[in-house]
């Protein structure tokens, strides 16, 4: 159990840097999930904190002790990485028992804790077994009690999950917060994946250009985004802005499932025609024309194409995004000028 | 419509063979030419020599007398013989397993610092004698190790110490010319193994850094294993290709002195064409084939239980 903070760090490759003055407290026990395009700087951050990759600048602590330039392999961290990283020329067995034998752990305590861990993740049955002859989902298991045995004080994850089918990834998903709630250990996790980050994080760190954009609870995050940025990379369809029609370049955003197919009282309400319509099963999508560009709704509401309605968004459900595209209260005053653009009640 | 289905699928089947033995005998034509000079310069040749060692008489001979196992029981017998698959045997230890632990050493290093200049240049140097003539090799060495005019002696007598006959001592004659050996080939092995490292993906190297192991652990345990089967094919090549050592023998030391770098195929061709015995040749060179075919059979048979192929 510890926590992790990282003060003013900096990462250039030469002249090029990807990650200036990063700031990121992770909470002791927390699963924390990094999340954000590639080349965002997540792996890298990961990687740092891990001390694969140098830092340039600043300070990484874990349990308030600087640990800059203590080797990757003491810093009691385990890792599981997006290849698996197995040791192709070890079996099963000899892989989970690797770390411990470096760490000079007695043989009975290697036997007991590769029996308990093995039992774990149900390898029991494939100890003598080479990497090869295993499938995805068992090499990843191997890779996750290999991480796991070292009894780490912190669990690092680089996009573990990307390399399995959908069927097993969901399934693993869910033994994965099983674990880190058996284990209690702060989980550091990396997905570019935002449905992964939103169903097993308990706290997001959402990063763009080698910047932290918001960091926060999933719930947060998808309720209260701060940005823009943040507000379109949570949930699909991605969330509408409607943009060029507010003063002060105010832009006017809402969720496609926050639309309601008929007037509302307390809201605007849009004259638009269905261009298209996608049926999900439970949900449809919709795209409506409207004077303001398209708009994106996700609701149950069966119509068909070319039908021409009234959609309105009420004004709980809207966010307000100034110029820079961060996120601004939303006064009363502005919202009588959205009435007033809008066509909408007061 | 039956019977006409019936009538056609024979019709179909039979031009489906024929396009079949069409691409067979396109197939057979073409690999023809490699076909036809294998078996005049390998297979024919190789049986000629188990049937030629069988015989006496000479080169000239018209009909050479058969002799039946004469010839590999004077072998047997011979001395002479027995120092030649001695230093043959102490020649292809010294220059494998000098050259493979010396190979695996360098290319780890070279590879360590991938990116630096250096290591191109070190790579080039180390390189450039495997495109060098072994002749031109051999004679730079003849000089460089002449016992009174050779660079090394120079050196030698330049701190002090007495000149010494590197090629012209039975002591150290053998020795010397596995040197050059090493010299020559080092470059060929260190790339093919440089390679092999190169495959080695670097997450395998970061877990065992997560790992905490220790730098020569690591090796041991992770990059030897992982490049052991080009390590195999390496050294059975470096055997072979030492069992067939001559042209360094022939112009360093002929075979000398007092018969102490006379090797396998050196021996060979002594008999052959300085003696005019071919048949007892041909015996000899019975003995090497059989040694290679018994020390390749080995190297894989200990390659199965050691080497690890993915």
């Amino acid at each position: 159990m510890s926590s992790i903070s990282l003060k003013n760090v900096k990462k250039a490759y030469g002249d090029d840097v990807v990650i200036e003055n990063l700031n990121l407290e992770i909470k002791d026990g927390s699963f924390t999930v990094l999340v954000g395009p590639s080349g965002c700087g997540k792996s890298t951050t990961l990687r740092m904190i891990t001390g694969l990759e140098t830092i340039t600048d600043g300070d990484i602590l874990i349990d308030g002790k600087r640990v800059n330039d203590v080797a990757p392999g003491k810093r009691d961290i385990s890792m599981v990485f997006q290849n698996y990283a197995l040791y192709p020329t070890m079996t099963v067995k000899d892989n989970i028992e690797f770390g411990l034998i470096n760490k000079k752990i007695p043989k009975e305590e290697r036997e007991k804790r590769i029996r308990e861990v093995c039992e774990i993740v149900g390898l029991t049955e494939y100890l003598d077994r080479m990497p090869a002859n295993l499938s995805g989902g068992q090499r990843q298991r191997v890779a996750l009690a290999r991480a796991m045995v070292k009894e780490p004080k912190v669990f690092m994850m680089d996009e573990p999950l990307s390399n399995l089918d959908a069927k097993l990834r969901g399934a693993m998903r869910v033994e994965l917060i099983n674990m880190h709630k058996r284990m209690g250990t702060t989980f550091v996790y990396v997905t570019h994946d935002q449905v992964e980050a939103m169903s097993m994080a308990d706290d997001i760190v959402l990063m763009d250009k080698g910047k932290i954009i918001q960091q926060s609870s999933p719930a947060e995050l998808y309720h209260n985004p701060n940005c823009i940025y943040t507000a379109q990379f949570v949930g699909s369809p991605q969330t509408n802005i409607i943009d060029g029609h507010l003063p002060n370049e105010i832009k006017l955003g809402f969720r496609p499932e926050k639309v309601r197919m008929h007037e509302v009282e307390n809201g605007i309400n849009i004259p638009a025609k269905i261009a298209t319509r996608e049926m999900l099963g439970a949900e449809i999508i919709y795209s409506l024309e409207t004077a303001y560009g398209t708009i994106m709704a996700k609701t149950d509401v069966d119509m068909p194409v070319d039908t021409e309605l009234k959609f309105g968004v009420e004004y709980d459900n809207m966010y307000l995004f100034g110029a820079d595209t961060y996120r601004i209260p939303f006064t009363a005053e502005l919202k009588d000028i959205i009435a007033v653009v809008f066509g909408g009640n007061k | 419509m039956a019977k006409t289905k019936a009538k056609k699928k024979p019709e179909i089947e039979r031009v489906a063979g024929r396009n079949e033995k069409r691409e067979k005998l396109m197939g057979y034509l073409m690999a023809m030419p490699a076909i036809v000079l294998l078996f005049a310069f390998t297979v024919y040749p190789l049986f000629y020599m188990a049937y030629r060692s069988l015989y006496g008489g000479s080169v000239i001979s018209r009909n050479p007398k058969f002799v039946g196992f004469d010839n590999y029981k004077a072998l047997i017998e011979s001395t002479d013989f027995h120092q030649v698959l001695m230093n043959t045997a102490v020649y292809t230890a010294i220059t494998v397993g000098l050259t493979m632990v010396l190979a695996i050493v360098i290319a780890v290093w070279l590879n360590g610092k991938r990116n630096s200049k250096l290591n191109g240049i070190a790579q080039t140097f180390i390189f450039t004698p495997h495109i060098i003539s072994m002749v031109s090799v051999s004679t730079l060495f003849l000089w460089l190790m002449d016992s009174q005019n050779g660079l090394l002696n120079v050196v030698l007598t330049a701190l002090g110490f007495e000149p010494y006959s590197f090629l012209a001592s039975p002591e150290t004659a053998l020795l010397s010319v596995s040197l050059v050996s090493v010299w020559k080939g080092l470059g060929y092995y260190v790339l093919l193994i440089m390679a092999a490292l190169q495959n080695i993906p670097t997450s395998v190297y970061e877990a065992a850094e997560m790992d905490d192991t220790p730098p020569l652990r690591t090796f041991f345990k992770i990059t030897l294993p992982m490049i052991s089967p080009t390590i195999l094919f390496t050294s059975v090549v470096a055997v072979i290709a030492s069992f067939k050592v001559f042209d360094s023998v022939s112009i360093m030391t002929g075979g000398g002195p007092v018969n102490s770098t006379n090797t396998l195929v050196y021996y060979i061709y002594d008999f052959a064409y300085s003696y005019g015995k071919p048949g007892q040749a041909c015996a000899a060179g019975m003995v090497l084939l059989l040694f290679v075919c018994v020390v390749t059979y080995v190297q894989f048979l200990v390659g199965k239980k050691r080497v690890h192929y993915q």
